[in-house]
């Protein structure tokens, strides 16, 4: 009897082994920090316009960025308005994106930091274009 | 017998009625895709190139290559299993005697009904129906291979390494910081320079060429160039026989 309960323990810790091992590693507690929407990164949205409204821009805007590449890429209609690489003139990623991106587990493979071709460094982030 | 019933002479008629029926409907079907058309371009631009193989004679140092190279930072690795070619310079010997041999530029052909779209797993290679030239969508592309294998013109290549891997600038090829570096795992190839071609230029091969052996404008446009030379009767494709309509025509093959 004794040796069906060691049994039984021994498989228990099996089982719990992943959340033992990332418990002692210290990776519990590492969660990121709710984004603060007050300060923004630095953009005031009454002040600062974009190419829509905020609240569609804070929930929607990856469909937008996916319909203008498949518009460009398969339909060879450019619009200026919406390239991405215009994005950057007034959102820096390390300031604005990276924290609700991290808080979200969002880990988008466009550019080169995070793995993918384009790179967010063309544009001179002192001349904002405009509207 | 009932009145609702059948007799087993109308069953089988009605049987073999049906069986017809099965049979015929799928063929009747695929008549009709074949009647319907080619994946090719249906819309308005069709951009073409003429490359006349009479003043391509060998006179310069394959800028047309390098220029492409640059302009569109493909990888070469000093390793020819894995150096990717957007435009190769092909070298054709002439069996009949006093021919001259040929040097042939050869690039993606643009077809109007490309195997390599056909084959094509996730739609990422497409008929651009805009301007007819084939594109693949590198954010679709899963990297098969299926389309390098299908192309007739070998004008695909594969990405097998990463760019930090490329030895573009050791080997002298300078790198286009505007045109993003290509991605790892994904078939690519020429696609006419659409990005220049978006700013109203030529591709760079076009702009490169000492000799100006490539011309490159709109096939559509009975008033262009190049669908002058094309209505001239003199141009030919490669690989006629495959009827895959290419968009690359040579003059003095």
């Amino acid at each position: 009897m004794t040796r069906a309960y060691v049994a039984l323990i021994i498989f228990a810790l099996v089982l719990a082994s992943p959340f033992i091992v990332s418990a002692a590693s210290g990776d519990i507690g590492d969660t990121p920090l709710k984004p603060d929407f007050e300060t923004n990164g630095g953009i005031d949205p009454d002040v600062d316009e974009c190419v829509r409204d905020v609240d569609f821009m804070r929930s929607d805007h990856m469909v937008l960025l996916k319909e203008e590449r498949v518009k460009v890429v398969r339909h060879a209609d450019r619009n200026e308005k919406y390239e991405i690489e215009r994005c950057f003139s007034c959102h820096e990623y390390e300031k604005f994106c990276k924290e609700c991106h991290d808080y979200n587990g969002v880990k988008p493979t466009c550019f080169n930091e995070t793995g993918g071709c384009h790179t967010n460094e063309k544009l001179d982030k002192s001349e904002r274009p405009e509207l | 017998m009932g009145k609702n019933e059948m007799d087993r002479r109308t069953f089988l008629k009605m049987g073999g009625l049906l069986a017809t029926g099965a049979v015929v409907a799928p063929g009747s079907q695929l008549l009709i895709a074949r009647a319907a058309g080619s994946s090719g371009a249906e819309g308005d631009k069709q951009y073409a190139m003429v490359i006349d193989l009479d003043r391509c004679n060998g006179d310069c140092d394959n800028e047309c290559e390098a220029a492409c190279r640059e302009e569109n930072n493909v990888p070469i690795y000093g390793d020819e299993r894995y150096d990717a070619y957007w435009l190769r310079m092909a070298e054709a010997k002439q069996h009949l005697p006093g021919a001259p041999d040929r040097r042939i530029p050869l690039l993606c052909m643009h077809c109007e009904d490309p195997p390599c779209v056909h084959v094509c797993v996730t739609k990422a290679s497409f008929v651009r129906k805009e301007d007819g030239i084939v594109l693949i969508d590198e954010h679709l592309c899963i990297g098969c291979r299926y389309c390098v294998i299908a192309c007739p013109y070998r004008a695909r290549s594969m990405i097998f390494r990463k760019w930090e891997d490329a030895k573009n600038e050791q080997m002298g090829f300078s790198v286009n910081p505007d045109q993003p570096e290509l991605m790892i795992g994904v078939a690519s190839k020429c696609h006419f320079c659409t990005h220049l071609i978006e700013k109203g230029e030529d591709p760079a091969c076009v702009q490169k060429c000492p000799n100006d052996a490539f011309v490159f404008g709109l096939a559509s446009d009975p008033d262009s160039e190049v669908a002058q030379m094309i209505a001239t009767g003199r141009t030919e494709v490669l690989r006629p026989v495959l009827e895959v309509e290419p968009n690359v025509h040579y003059m003095g093959l």
